[in-house]
């Protein structure tokens, strides 16, 4: 990588001497090793989430709720079709029956010799 | 896969003071620091096995450390974020110890008070601030830790420089003038 070095002003200077790294506590290794040995601690930790990992969680749960509408609303459209499909063919049973019915009562009524109008 | 315990404690003391000042000069709060530096070690006792080579350690320490050290100062929001023009001289002048300057010296002084005008500094300028003049970074360096252009990066470290260094000379201005107060009232 091309690093710039540049030289550091005298207030740089004071700076990085104002944020010389200051030592961890006392016993903070022992306490973090005694954190890692407790699987409780942890897993509150593992509930915890990252930034990061709350943000693709936190997509991952708006995609899912988005397909399950999607999905939700594709299928009420297809209930509907089919219901739309089941009702146009009970309705053109009904004509067919109707018809038949009255072509019936016509050929009965000319073989009785009565004749209808029109 | 962890980490073994004996390996793991070897981790610890050699990146403790790293982490732990990484996650003090960001939040400010010694015990938040303490807190985040331990999450840190944690979670890299959990991804030990994705993380073996000492200096990818040593570079997701620090990431991991800044990561979490803004998340903290975050939750905690305690100190809320003052916008960079919004820094008020009276409320900096207000701040500064002038006492506790005086017994340290004026060199130590100005140390004592860059360390903390850093805290009034805004996050992202804070933790430039930080990975630069702390940890000795270079800004291209910074720049692949952030995952930010190293423009920005160097755009960040102008402004807080520049912000620094306004507010050091208002304190240190003060600071003259209290100790000279002093020196010429009668015991």
């Amino acid at each position: 990588m091309n690093q710039s070095k540049e030289p550091l002003s005298r207030f740089e200077e004071e700076l990085m001497r104002a944020l010389r790294p200051v030592d961890a506590p006392e016993g903070f290794a022992d306490r973090v090793l005694e954190r890692a040995a407790q699987p409780e601690a942890r897993r509150a930790k593992v509930l915890a989430m990252p930034r990061r990992v709350r943000v693709w969680a936190g997509g991952a749960i708006a995609a899912t709720v988005l397909a399950g509408v999607f999905v939700t609303h594709e299928v009420r459209l297809r209930n509907q079709r089919l219901e739309a499909e089941r009702v146009q063919q009970q309705f053109e049973a009904a004509i067919r029956i109707t018809g038949d019915t009255l072509d019936d009562v016509r050929r009965q009524l000319q073989q009785a010799g009565v004749t209808l109008g029109n | 896969m962890a980490i073994a315990n004996d390996e793991f404690r070897r981790l610890i003391e050699t990146h403790q003071r790293m982490v732990f000042s990484i996650a003090l000069r960001v939040t400010g709060d010694y015990a938040t620091a303490e807190e985040v530096a331990q999450d840190v070690f944690l979670a890299l006792h959990r991804n030990g096995e994705r993380v073996v080579v000492e200096d990818h350690i040593r570079f997701w320490l620090r990431r991991v450390a800044v990561h979490r050290a803004t998340d903290a100062l975050r939750r905690r929001a305690t100190r809320p974020e003052a916008a960079a023009e919004e820094w008020s001289d009276a409320h900096e002048a207000q701040q500064f110890d002038g006492a506790a300057a005086s017994r340290l010296g004026i060199g130590i002084a100005i140390e004592a008070r860059l360390d903390e005008l850093l805290q009034g500094l805004p996050e992202t300028l804070r933790v430039a601030v930080v990975l630069r003049y702390q940890e000795e970074m270079q800004p291209e360096e910074i720049a692949v830790l952030l995952s930010q252009p190293v423009a920005t990066v160097k755009s960040h470290l102008q402004r807080a420089l520049k912000l620094l260094r306004r507010k050091a000379a208002v304190t240190m201005k003060e600071y003259v003038r209290e100790s000279v107060q002093r020196a010429v009232e009668p015991i």
